[in-house]
């Protein structure tokens, strides 16, 4: 469904330039739920809000192409690109549920796209958002509410009825759990599934949290510095990951029932202002090697699809 | 030794009152508190949004005073105290916050926000010793970091010399509020490991304010849930993590994902209801699996079911 090809996104900054997201290669198959793991800085929005093209004016897509169910939305003119948007691909942005329209009762702001876009009439239109709103679970008793009346859980779930009302194909939801709490983080998951098992939307779930994204994805691919280090099965790379950066990641996620001492992973996140050449985990990785400074970031295939960017991983291999 | 001891802690929040209605309403954020610390102990505080852990946070750095109840700092009760007595006791008492982009003045260099405290309260330093605390919390080495600003510094340095700053004056109490809720997953264990070093190394008491149960079993020695602005549960890590009685505190542990563990199931129903209308009875029955009649009627008593292990639920 989604094919993106040495996709190459910089931000222009008075202080240089910024390779967010630096020569991506990614294959999205439809009707699964495929989740985006990074870090603070790892390029994981930038590659979301390409796929919408909807990147802040300093950012550009400087090379590359992105395909969606076979067009290449990088060459769409703008008046094309925007009837794509909300219909075919739509997305949840991060801290959307704090953005909801304070004067707007819940069953208009979810309404609107409909009037907007599909000219629509109002009470068609009402109708409709009614349906959407039982669909992530929210009951008729809200309709006439304001987003003040609401809880986090209940507004995260009115920004998702907005995003799925014009029935798009493709949902993007970046951070959707971040500043709610593990119950309801729990429910918005689940919600996502049903989402993808009764009306097979393809879901890409961006998150720094690799439990809670691991849990309901089919798929995840984990980023760092602006490129892929593993992708694969969701639970395989998991249980099974390869990368050094993914271990790590995983190794500084303390498990309640073990009493075992986590380890972070040393040093800081890489700066995208001047990456180093070679492999970008290079500076933290426990296991680097001399060849890994001119790294050039052909993944080793393994089985299942489980691609791992690491030529560490190859050496080993053979 | 208890470093803290708060009985009854009571805060309510007037809420505006309408011209028309007679009766005074409040926001009840915490509404009956009593929770002691020993000396040397990471006790966490644990609870959803709106169940009042900040609150008493902030009660306990003397930031804001109880609507009613008393609070004790190593023996001494924070609330009667002379100007000059309280920055006594301030000095020994030290916070780290959730955010350090906002927790750090962005005009003053490292070494300043670091050598501030220190200053004003009269305590002697030297360059060593300001080279150590910054350099035992990751920032070596400290040459590279005490002439920056804050804004030279990326998030996970920031948090680092937010926490040096605590550690400089050498406080016998740490409150920290969320303290790595802002910090990137990779770096985060650094942090806890480094706060746990410290307790046992200085014999620091630490009183942890998290929503992560994830983070609280981690470093906790003991864990209180706190649930609408009381405490649901008490006890050791492992009574809580391990042999959890209260339905909410079993509920939390459910919902932490575990990798490669699959789908877990939650029992609990809807949110945290507003802290203006308390359910009546146990203020968890609205969400209870397990409710009864006399959940909606009776508040359950708060009572130690094995030695150290308090639950309120009339299950037990």
């Amino acid at each position: 469904m989604i094919e993106i090809k040495e996709l190459v996104v910089k931000y222009k900054s008075s202080k240089g330039e910024v390779y967010a997201v630096d020569g991506l290669n990614l294959e999205i198959d439809s009707g699964l739920i495929f989740g985006l793991v990074g870090e603070s800085g790892s390029g994981k929005t930038t590659l979301g809000l390409s796929l919408l093209r909807i990147l802040p004016p300093t950012a550009i897509i400087e090379s590359g192409n992105v395909l969606i169910s076979g067009t290449d939305v990088t060459k769409l003119k703008e008046s094309e690109m925007r009837k794509w948007r909300g219909k075919k691909i739509s997305m949840v942005f991060q801290g959307a549920m704090n953005s909801l329209n304070p004067l707007m009762t819940v069953e208009e702001q979810v309404a609107e796209p409909l009037i907007i876009h599909e000219n629509m009439d109002k009470d068609q239109a009402l109708l409709r958002a009614k349906e959407n709103l039982e669909n992530v679970g929210l009951g008729e008793n809200i309709l006439k509410r304001y987003p003040h009346e609401l809880s986090g859980g209940m507004k995260q779930r009115v920004v998702i009825a907005m995003a799925i009302i014009e029935h798009p194909s493709l949902l993007i939801a970046d951070e959707p759990t971040t500043a709610l709490d593990v119950v309801t983080q729990h429910r918005i998951m689940k919600l996502f599934r049903r989402l993808k098992d009764e009306f097979g939307v393809t879901i890409i779930l961006i998150s720094h949290d690799l439990p809670i994204v691991a849990e309901v994805a089919d798929k995840v691919a984990i980023m760092y510095g602006g490129k892929m280090s593993e992708v694969g099965d969701a639970k395989e790379v998991v249980t099974q990951s390869k990368h050094p950066y993914t271990q790590g990641l995983i190794r500084s996620i303390p498990d309640p029932r073990s009493t075992k001492v986590i380890r972070g992973i040393s040093g800081e996140p890489v700066s995208l202002m001047n990456p180093p050449k070679g492999c970008r985990f290079y500076d933290r990785c426990s296991q680097r090697r001399d060849l890994c400074k001119t790294y050039d970031y052909k993944p080793a295939i393994l089985e299942n699809r489980h691609l791992v960017y690491c030529n560490l991983f190859e050496e080993r291999m053979a | 030794m208890k470093m803290i001891e708060a009985k009854n802690v009571k805060k309510y929040f007037p809420l505006k009152k309408s011209i028309l209605s007679r009766n005074d309403r409040y926001l009840k954020a915490l509404d009956g508190i009593s929770l002691e610390i020993e000396k040397g102990v990471i006790h966490s505080l644990v609870g959803e949004t709106g169940s009042g852990k900040t609150t008493f946070g902030r009660i306990v750095m003397a930031l804001t005073p109880p609507t009613s109840g008393t609070v004790k700092v190593d023996g001494i009760d924070l609330f009667s105290l002379k100007k000059n007595e309280m920055k006594l006791i301030r000095k020994r008492i030290q916070i780290i916050f959730q955010d350090p982009y906002s927790s750090l003045n962005p005009k003053l260099k490292i070494r300043a926000s670091i050598t501030e405290p220190l200053k004003l309260n009269h305590v002697k330093f030297d360059e060593k010793m300001v080279t150590d605390v910054v350099e035992s919390v990751g920032l070596k080495p400290a040459s590279d970091y005490l002439d920056r600003f804050p804004g030279e510094m990326s998030g996970g340095q920031r948090q680092r010399a937010a926490i040096a700053r605590a550690f400089a004056i050498s406080p016998e109490l740490i409150i920290a509020d969320e303290p790595v809720s802002m910090v990137d997953v990779s770096i985060r264990a650094d942090f806890l490991n480094l706060l746990r070093e410290t307790n046992k190394r200085e014999n620091l008491t630490v009183l942890l304010i998290t929503h992560d149960l994830f983070v609280a079993s981690y470093i906790s020695d003991k864990i209180s849930v706190l649930y609408l602005g009381k405490i649901v549960e008490e006890g050791s890590k492992e009574d809580i993590i391990e042999r959890p009685l209260h339905p909410y505190t079993q509920a939390l542990l459910d919902s932490i994902p575990i990798l490669g563990m699959g789908e877990r199931e939650v029992k609990i129903k809807g949110e945290i209801p507003n802290p203006i209308d308390l359910p009546s009875g146990c203020r968890f029955h609205p969400r209870c699996p397990f409710s009864e009649d006399k959940c909606r009627q009776i508040e359950p008593e708060y009572r130690e079911i094995k030695r150290g292990h308090f639950v309120a639920c009339h299950l037990y």
